[in-house]
């Protein structure tokens, strides 16, 4: 049987110390290695989960599931019990048998990872079989559950985020024996039902749900297994140039590099034409936004193995540990944070005009940060993007300064309901720095989120923010701003799946703020019959 | 008197200050690999997070020994970062000791098992 070590805690915090909030327990589970069959391993662990929800419920008690505890919000938190999953590392790979009939993948490319491997892990084992994620964040330390479910993306332009590469989802939604079910696109299905019965679990092929359940915020019960779909290995070769402002937002409000002002000579083709990149992120100095911007441009090539090691050369964070004093000495002398960023600019941006390649694990490889920090994402629709810097920047300045620095990263809309990547193109416009305690003298980090949010709704720009990431998240009826009648797809789908008993086990402070814990007695009538097919299937 | 005292801590001072110089560490890690998670272990730095495992002792070498070595065998799939550690005192001791008496401070950070 799956081992779990019971802690008895009184707090818990985040990844970069964002708390801590008060918690009372905290799950530590691992595989049983003594179960060779590795699909009975996975078996056994998710009966191992099970137990523990089991326990819970007799306890009335809470549960949630979390990974790498990477998300700077407290979406990952439940103060009654905790489940720390990182040791569910299984990794198996889907034969031809096991493809449904009507698919549209190659069992090549399909892999079943248990919810705790992290990206590393996964882009470790991909290699190993000439295989590659097709996107991942700019680091490589999330579970892959915890990616998903609060949508992490990179900056791959025509790929989106991690999510839009899973093609099914297993989710263990209560104790009993009909409560593991595997879930995939009705349109795109990947799976025979077959699989789904190895793996012990009901079948459930529906758009709606599947895409409700890819961004869940650990609120659709816990996910145990996720298809993903891998592609052939490739390589990543990175630029990074300085670009005038006007030339670099030129690109950024339309993602159009053909008929762009800035061309890298490199990747100009014979007869005039230019490659399309994967990648396109842009740096930006708040305090100086006149300077031309530090700009990190990726194309793909094709894989070889005779490349340097980029590795020495990434940067994966935006700052590298800063000591904590730096922030307590800017709080109270806000003059100097500009000066501040200016000396750590070196730090803060990846060297200009260097050009590494690697795999797509190395040039997103470790992060180089492991302290207090905070980072917020702001979705937007690269056509409002110049417009939304432009705001972001006069408000740093207006109300700062505040000590952060700015990014933009770019992403394929996301099928998932509240992927907030959810704009055809979505610019991530990200602040991240170091956190302060706000004091007459300077502005608190919430407050100037909420002067961003009503800066962008008072001009007409639409938004979405990264749920993993620190925001005002009670700012009131957030949600229904962001995602207009998303939310109540996605709320509907909930209440579908799991009893309300069970949703409430699953929700926590996060979901209360933000209103998406509420259960729908009377859902959409056009998801009745959906409804009705869940409860009636069967394993 | 005060003056006295002043002089008094500035000397501790820059005596705290130069131990604190002539102690350093090194850390080795592995490109590959994921480091063993520890939920329990949260601190600011490196090892946040991260399942630690200290290796602390004398090492006396005999005559003929050259060197001190240090087998480890809790990392069942590889090293996944080693920091070794020298302080002014171990400094000293391998001195005075002419390199016979050396301290062995490491930590030690495994890889995170597979399931395989
Ligand atoms: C250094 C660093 C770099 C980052 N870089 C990026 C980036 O480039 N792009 C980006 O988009 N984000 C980035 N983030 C944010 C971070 O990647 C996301 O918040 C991500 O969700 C964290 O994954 P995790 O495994 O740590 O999940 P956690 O933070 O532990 O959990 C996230 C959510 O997933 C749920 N969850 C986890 N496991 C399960 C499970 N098994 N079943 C059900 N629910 C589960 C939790 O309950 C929670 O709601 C970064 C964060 C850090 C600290």
């Amino acid at each position: 049987m799956a081992h779990t070590t019971t802690h008895h805690i009184t707090e818990w915090n985040n990844y970069h110390f964002n708390g801590p909030y008060p918690t009372k327990c905290l799950f530590n589970i691992d595989t049983d290695r003594n179960i060779v069959s590795l699909i009975d391993r996975f078996n056994d662990s998710a009966s191992g989960i099970q137990a523990l929800i089991k326990d819970s419920l007799a306890n009335n008690e809470r549960f949630r599931a979390y990974g790498s505890a990477w998300s700077l919000s407290n979406v990952a938190h439940q103060s009654d019990r905790m489940l720390f999953n990182a040791s569910l590392n299984i990794r198996l790979e889907v034969k031809d048998s096991q493809l449904h009939p009507a698919k549209s993948y190659l069992s090549e490319n399909l892999f079943l990872f248990q919810c705790g491997n992290t990206i590393k892990e996964i882009s470790e084992f991909l290699q190993k079989k000439g295989k590659s994620l097709k996107t991942c964040g700019a680091s490589n330390g999330q579970t892959i559950a915890g990616a998903i479910s609060t949508g992490v993306h990179g900056s791959s332009i025509d790929v989106g985020s991690v999510q839009d590469c899973v093609v099914g989802l297993q989710l263990i939604i209560g104790p009993g024996a009909n409560d593991l079910i595997y879930i995939e696109r009705e349109s795109r299905p990947a799976l025979a039902d077959e699989f789904a019965r190895r793996i012990k679990s009901r079948v459930i092929r529906s758009d709606a749900l599947f895409n409700a359940a890819l961004v869940s915020l650990g609120a659709f019960g816990v996910i145990h297994g996720v298809v993903l779909e891998a592609e052939d290995i490739y390589l990543l070769k990175r630029y990074v140039k300085k670009i005038s402002k006007a030339d670099a937002l030129q690109i950024a409000a339309t993602m159009d590099f053909t008929n762009a002002r800035f061309k890298l000579p490199d990747e100009v083709l014979r007869d005039g034409t230019v490659n399309r990149p994967f990648h396109y992120k842009l740096y930006i100095n708040p305090y100086n936004a006149s300077e031309d911007f530090v700009t990190e441009i990726i194309y793909k090539k094709p894989y070889r193995t005779n490349y340097p090691n980029p590795v020495p050369f990434v940067q994966n964070a935006i700052f590298k540990d800063i000591p904590t004093w730096v922030s307590a000495f800017a709080a109270k002398h806000k003059r100097i944070i500009p000066k501040i960023l200016d000396a750590l600019r070196s730090e803060a941006f990846p060297k200009v005009d260097e050009v590494i390649e690697g795999t797509l694990g190395e040039i997103f490889w470790d992060t180089s940060q492991s302290s207090a920090a905070f980072g917020c994402g702001f979705g937007i629709d690269i056509a409002d993007s110049p417009k939304a810097l432009d705001l972001f920047i006069d408000l740093m300045n207006d109300k700062g300064p505040i000590p952060g620095i700015l990014s933009m990263r770019f992403v394929k809309a996301s099928e998932a309901t509240l992927g907030f990547t959810r704009f055809p193109t979505t610019c991530i416009l990200e602040v991240d720095g170091v956190p302060w305690k706000g004091n007459q003298n300077m502005i608190s980090l919430d407050d100037f989120l909420t002067d961003v949010i009503k800066t962008f709704r008072d001009n007409g720009i639409g938004f979405t923010l990264h749920w993993g990431k620190n925001a005002p998240w009670s700012f009131p009826n957030l949600v229904d701003l962001m995602y207009g009648n998303a939310d109540d797809q996605w709320k509907d789908m909930r209440s579908i799946l799991l009893s309300k008993e069970m949703a409430d086990l699953f929700s926590n402070d996060f979901l209360n703020t933000v209103r998406l814990a509420d259960y729908r007695v009377n859902i959409a009538p056009n998801f009745v019959a959906l409804r009705d097919a869940i409860a009636a299937s069967v394993v | 008197m005060a003056y006295n005292k002043l002089t008094y801590r500035l000397c501790v001072l820059s005596l705290l200050v130069l131990l604190q110089a002539c102690s350093y560490s090194v850390i080795v890690s592995n490109k590959n690999g994921v480091p063993q998670p520890d939920p329990l272990r949260q601190e600011l730095g490196f090892y946040n997070t991260k399942k630690v495992r200290d290796v602390k002792f004398i090492n006396h070498l005999s005559l003929l020994q050259e060197s001190a070595r240090v087998v480890d065998s809790t990392c069942t799939e590889g090293f996944h970062s080693i920091e070794y550690k020298i302080t002014f005192g171990d400094m000293l001791r391998n001195t005075f000791t002419f390199g016979k008496r050396k301290a062995v401070r490491v930590r030690i950070v495994c890889i995170k098992p597979s399931n395989q």
